[in-house]
């Protein structure tokens, strides 16, 4: 939801450790952040702090999952990427290597997916490196269908 | 003449009282009492101790104050009532280190602190972390510290708790070992 990013970021994990001179956080094992409706799972997840709180969240996993609730009235959108960074400030999230995205039923896989939380815009990309088709995909499901399901 | 002398014996009769007493310095309730005697296998105390411990460049690295020490022979170390440790980085921070008591053995390369041990990290830049815990480790000369038991930290807009905790206060890092929550506000 919009108001997600005022909300304060819960993170549990196996372990941490903390640099206080450059305000990154490491959270390993069993990775959960919270924040709103926001969720995102990953093994391992680097956490930048500046002055005015969390900056950039990169989660590392096998897969790492990002979900959200874009608004109210619509579903969740969930994305899946072997890494995943969330910039907070400008509520973008950038999906590298077996990158997937489901928004509102509409399916969009590629090896880089650049997803704007605000706007609900994928931008995605394949270079073929990560194995896969070399092509991006979508699968645009109809309106009619959408709203019949 | 009379009354003049009766008003001077007067006067003195009521300030003679007052004098003597500013005189001693001190009321009879505020008299110290007498230190407590030798406890088992005790060979010396120290009450109201401040140490302070200097590099080899003659700059202060760490002060230890306490109310009172006592120090066992056998055991070859010190027990210690509400310590307080200071350690001065040569980056211009201050570590403080409080607790209830605390065990100080006498090559000081370590000092157990049990009950309340709060430690606050005063970076040079103004940036404070406070550790909260029930029993620590500090190894002075390193500025290491570690516990095994929850642990909860609090620093700008940001607090942990875990449970088990190693912290370098030189480098500024702190590991926490397990069961980690980490809650992030932002600035309003």
């Amino acid at each position: 939801l919009p108001e997600d990013r005022e909300k304060p970021i819960h993170v549990s994990a196996d372990s941490a450790s903390i640099d206080e001179k450059s305000g990154r956080t490491i959270y390993q094992g069993d990775v959960k952040i919270t924040q709103g409706t926001l969720l995102i799972e990953a093994d391992r997840v680097e956490m930048e702090r500046g002055k005015e709180g969390v900056e950039r969240v990169t989660a590392f996993g096998k897969q790492a999952h990002f979900r959200q609730k874009p608004d109210t009235d619509k579903p969740y959108t969930d994305a899946w990427g072997d890494t995943i960074i969330y910039k907070v400030e400008k509520e973008h999230l950038t999906l590298q290597k077996n990158a997937k995205v489901i928004s509102d039923k509409d399916t969009f896989t590629g090896s880089r997916i650049l997803y704007n939380l605000k706007t609900s815009v994928v931008d995605a990309y394949s270079d073929g490196k990560d194995g896969s088709s070399g092509r991006v995909e979508m699968i645009i499901q109809p309106k009619k269908d959408k709203d019949a399901q | 003449m009379s009354t003049a002398r009766t008003r001077l014996i007067i006067a003195a009769l009521l300030l003679g009282p007052v004098l003597l007493y500013w005189g001693l310095g001190i009321a009879p309730s505020e008299r110290s009492q007498p230190p407590k005697a030798l406890q088992e296998g005790e060979d010396y105390f120290a009450t109201d101790t401040r140490t302070r411990v200097f590099d080899d460049k003659g700059m202060l690295e760490q002060t230890l104050s306490t109310p009172r020490l006592d120090h066992y022979p056998d055991r070859a170390e010190s027990e210690l009532t509400s310590p307080e440790i200071v350690l001065y980085g040569t980056d211009g921070s201050v570590t403080t280190t409080t607790a209830t008591q605390g065990t100080l053995p006498d090559d000081r390369a370590k000092a157990l602190l049990t009950g309340n041990v709060q430690i606050k990290d005063r970076a040079s830049s103004g940036a404070t972390t406070l550790v909260l815990t029930e029993t620590l480790t500090l190894y002075p000369d390193t500025k290491l510290a570690e516990t095994d038991e929850s642990v909860t930290i609090l620093s700008d807009n940001t607090r942990y708790d875990a449970t088990g905790m190693t912290a370098s206060f030189e480098n500024k890092t702190l590991k926490l070992l397990s069961n980690v929550q980490g809650l992030h506000e932002n600035e309003d």
